[in-house]
């Protein structure tokens, strides 16, 4: 056997391993649906049966009864940004979660006073086991009355530039915002209480701020009414019929594992496509013919 | 081999090392990225007694503001607070007996200011029984202020308070909550010495008061007339100021005569109490006539307060309660909403006022409101219909509608509420599709947009198709007309689907997305397709019959290996036959000979040669027939020549003679064509 035929079989099956693992290991990285480590939402998804996206071309024209939740830890293009404001001013609802991503670049898109104030929200006292995981217990009557009671937040922050009547969650008043990064609760600090929730009318749609996406991960969905809360902001309680859950994973920072598999994704998509069936089959049918020719020429 | 090993293994330990190296190189970018979250099961447990303190502190100084409900409300969350397992339960105590506590505060503050009006109008009477309520409740306070002494101090120790320095913030901040404590003991105390000195040295004259009122049951807004008598030892105490209390509050003075005689009127005050049918008037022989009534009560008292030259010589004193039975008019409103209504657009809301046995009065103000929110005021008859418009951005779904009818002098308010439907209507779209669509080309559609409500006046209509999509805008009427390029595709053909997308002007028209399947059918690839098909069906097969025929040919490469044969050239169209056999040498040569002569036989009665690519078997398959009953004998002669020519094969006697009848029988038989 030549050389050359065993290193073609070594790459072949290098590759073929590459491809399987790439497809079949579990994502490890933060708010990825098929991550179903601590920090992944395959929780959230399972339960509100969400569908995910991978770009916001995918958003659907007629946004009616259709929440779009985004955590933009990447910062959205123009383009993108045309896109929301689009599936928003249409009827649609944007849940936007975010802490210390590019939340306030869509916000200041949209025209809106409000920012995620991106400094670390503590509560020394009303907190989970740290004061870097505060407990909210403050929130709107409509909230109340839906049952939630409860959030545990995990590495929070802030909103700030709200009217009263949009607030939906306030932190508790021994909460401050960390501007120094000391984790101590310092003099000049700002003193809490602070919202944690918002919801905004635009167009015909909803914004819906939380200044905290790490509620949505496995880890943290099920705390406290974490889960029910994402579900009142993801299907509004007078709507006729649940809404439809779009999850955008196009804004999240990826592992090279995650960009690899998105891209055989894509490339299995393309390769299903009838032009390339087309292609395979004419070209396997070239081969195994070739073959045949030869085989025959030496019988006889 | 030994090269490709040393690159192998070179490559190989290049990557180990970038593998290790890069990652440390990169590690300090990396450890400054921002922390978004952390695992909760494995972070680290922190407890603030600092914060915890503090807390408590500010709820007490809720309590002595005397805000009690901000006291439940705050220490009400502290289920929520990150508290060390151990002290659970006395965290629980402080908080419940400081809640507790908060509304004694509350309730002995106020008690003491009443106490101090009631003392002041010398009503000791009621003084003193609001005194011995109040020491009652003093002493339960400061019961409920020890449990939290105790639970501040068993959080204390859990806390380690006693190892801290007295100067660090976890010392202040237990001393500072300490200090509220022994202020809050320091208010009970005071209120318990006030209540003391109010009740001390009452010794005065206590007159008689009577009170009587006509009628005793009386509609609102109506005048009754009292009348009553103030003496003091038998001596009647004229010219002094008499108040009427209703429900306790003031509500009509008078002044005494000379023979102590009071007397007077007072409105019937326009109140509505809860409704409650007593059972009495059900049994009541009377009843048909009182179905109507509602008859809640009110107390009256008249009060006489000593003033100026009497203050100090009498107490004040109040008649025994009478009870005024209160009259009013209560009617149910039936309220009835259309089955469904829509965003923008009137719906009509229609209620009838129920009487029963009581006078119908003329119009009443309703105000009509949806999910608390006031749309409308109509002044409405017992029955009537108001036209509502309902907001354009309302949310399609269930709303609240509330009929709120307000009181109007002997009528109480009247307040219905139901459950409103508010939806879209789904537009529908009247076309004919075309039964096969040929493309290339345009599909042209033509139709009209309408609903149950009405036509879709400049609705958008977005039509997709095969790849293709094209917008247009509905007329007045909803009609439509739309063109749809449509490209080659790929396809020959099939069904492809045709959607719309409507996405209406008015808020009472929901937007819809519709489906419909057209049969296509491609002129170009279906017309290529066919000839290539044909090409294929006609050319192939005899192209590969030729390439498959080459499979009979002996191989290139023998296994076994032959004596060289000297090959000659041969005349066209003639077998190359060894030349050193044309010798005559053996019978090897011999039966060659022979059946060169019989070939040539047969290529002259075939009238054809020997074709350079034709084995001798083929030429024997196919022409052996012209000599006819010979035709099989000559075929296995043929096998046998092929043998001697290609391979080592001596041949046997047998085969000799064979060979040689052969010849001479098919000589014989055509021995006029001159061989």
């Amino acid at each position: 056997m030549k050389v050359s035929d065993v290193l073609f079989s070594v790459v072949v099956v290098v590759l073929l391993g590459s491809l399987l693992s790439i497809w079949f290991y579990p994502s490890a990285q933060d708010f990825m649906e098929s991550n179903r480590l601590w920090n992944g939402i395959k929780s959230f998804s399972g339960e509100s049966g969400a569908k995910n996206i991978n770009s916001l071309a995918e958003l659907p024209s007629l946004p009616q009864q259709h929440t779009l939740v985004l955590v933009p830890y990447i910062n959205p293009e123009a383009t993108e940004l045309s896109r929301m404001k689009q599936f928003v001013s249409d009827g649609g609802s944007l849940l936007l979660l975010d802490d210390y991503g590019y939340g306030n670049n869509i916000l200041k898109y949209l025209d809106l006073q409000v920012r995620f104030d991106n400094r670390p929200l503590l509560d020394p006292l009303f907190s989970y086991k740290n004061q870097r995981m505060p407990r909210v217990t403050d929130f709107a009557p409509e909230v109340e009355e839906a049952g939630i009671k409860g959030l545990t937040l995990n590495h929070a922050t802030g909103l700030a530039g709200l009217e009263e009547p949009e607030v939906l969650a306030r932190s508790s008043p021994t909460s401050f915002l960390d501007t120094n990064d000391d984790q101590i609760n310092g003099p000049d600090e700002p003193k809490g209480p602070f919202p944690v929730a918002a919801k905004l009318r635009y167009g015909q749609g909803t914004i819906i701020l939380v200044a905290d996406p790490s509620i949505m991960i496995n880890s943290m969905v099920g705390r406290d009414d974490n889960n029910r809360f994402l579900q009142y902001l993801s299907h509004p309680p007078a709507a006729e019929r649940p809404a439809t859950v779009l999850v955008d994973n196009s804004h999240l920072t990826k592992s090279p594992l995650d960009t690899s598999r998105t891209r055989l994704t894509s490339s299995i998509e393309i390769i299903s496509s009838p032009y390339s069936l087309l292609g395979i089959v004419a070209l396997i049918f070239l081969v195994v013919s070739r073959y045949a020719i030869k085989r025959g020429e030496t019988v006889g | 081999m030994k090269t490709l090993l040393f690159h192998l293994k070179k490559a190989l330990l290049t990557t180990t090392i970038g593998v290790i190296v890069i990652p440390v190189m990169l590690s300090p970018f990396t450890a400054l990225a921002i922390e978004f979250h952390e695992d909760p099961e494995q972070a680290e447990v922190i407890f603030d007694g600092i914060s915890l303190f503090r807390y408590y502190s500010a709820s007490l100084d809720l309590l002595l503001r005397k805000e009690p409900a901000e006291v439940e409300a705050r220490l009400g969350k502290m289920p929520f607070a990150n508290i060390p397992e151990a002290l659970t339960r006395p965290t629980v105590d402080f908080a419940a007996s400081s809640t507790n506590l908060s509304y004694q505060v509350f309730d002995v503050s106020n008690n003491i200011t009443r106490l101090g009006i009631l003392v002041e109008q010398s009503r000791f009477d009621e003084a003193a029984t609001l005194a011995k309520k109040t020491v009652a409740t003093l002493v339960d306070a400061e019961i409920r202020l020890n449990e939290v002494e105790q639970a501040l101090l068993t959080i204390g120790r859990g806390l380690r308070i006693s190892s801290a320095s007295p100067t660090s913030d976890l010392s202040i901040s237990y001393g500072e909550v300490t200090s509220r404590i022994e202020k809050i003991r320091a208010v009970l105390a005071a209120s318990k010495e006030m209540i003391a000195k109010m009740s001390a040295g009452q010794f005065l004259k206590r007159p008689q008061i009577t009170l009587k009122i006509a009628p005793f049951t009386a509609f609102v807004g109506d005048s009754i007339t009292f009348e009553g008598d103030l003496a003091s030892e038998g001596q009647p105490l004229a010219g002094r100021e008499i108040t009427i209390l209703l429900d306790g509050s003031q509500n009509a003075t008078a002044r005494t005569d000379p023979a102590g005689h009071f007397g007077g009127t007072l409105a019937v005050p326009y109140i509505y109490p809860p409704q409650l049918e007593l059972p009495a008037l059900k049994r009541s022989k009377s009843g048909s006539a009182l179905k109507a009534l509602f008859q809640p009560e009110v107390e009256l008292q008249s009060l006489y307060a000593p003033k100026e030259g009497d203050a100090g010589l009498y107490s004040a004193v109040v008649s025994p309660v009478i009870k005024l039975n209160l009259l009013f008019y209560e009617a149910q409103l039936k309220l009835t909403l259309p089955e469904k209504s829509y965003p923008g657009l009137e719906t009509s809301i229609s209620g009838r006022f129920d009487y029963r046995q009581a006078p119908v009065p003329a119009q009443r103000n309703i105000e009509i409101y949806l999910d608390d929110v006031l749309v409308a005021t109509v002044a409405a008859d017992q029955t009537f219909t108001a036209k509502v418009r309902i907001p354009p951005d309302t949310l399609t779904g269930k709303h609240r509608v509330t009929l709120s009818a307000i009181p109007r002098q002997r009528y109480s308010p009247v307040t219905v509420s139901a459950t409103l439907n508010i939806t879209k209507s789904i537009p529908t779209v009247l076309m004919k599709l075309p039964k096969v669509v040929i493309i290339p080309g345009n599909l042209r559609l033509q139709g009209n947009l309408s609903s149950e409500i009405g036509a879709l006046e400049g609705a958008s209509i977005k039509l997709r198709f095969g790849g293709s999509e094209t917008e247009v805008t509905s007329s007045t009427e909803g009609s439509f007309d739309a063109r749809v390029p449509m490209g080659m595709g790929s396809g020959l053909a099939g069904w492809q689907q045709l959607e719309w997308e409507i996405i209406p002007q008015e808020p009472w028209h929901a937007p819809a997305k519709i489906t419909s399947n057209l049969f296509t059918i491609n002129m170009v690839t279906g017309g290529g397709s066919i000839i290539v098909l044909a090409l294929l069906g006609i050319y192939l097969p005899s192209l590969l019959r030729k390439r498959f025929a080459l499979g009979m040919r002996p191989a290139r490469k023998t296994q076994r290996k032959q004596t060289p044969v000297p090959q000659t050239a041969a005349a066209p169209g003639r077998v190359a036959l060894p030349s050193q056999y044309e010798a005559g040498d053996g019978s090897r040569s011999k039966i060659l000979d022979w059946y060169r002569l019989l070939l040539r036989l047969l290529e002259r009665l075939a009238k054809t040669a020997l074709a350079p690519q034709q084995t001798l078997r083929e030429f024997a398959v196919q022409y052996s027939k012209a000599f006819g009953p010979f035709g099989k004998p000559f075929m296995d002669f043929s096998r046998l020549a092929e043998r001697l020519l290609y391979s080592r094969h001596e041949p046997t006697p047998d085969e000799v003679k064979k060979s040689s009848q052969i010849t001479q029988d098919i000589r014989e038989a055509f021995k006029g064509e001159g061989i």
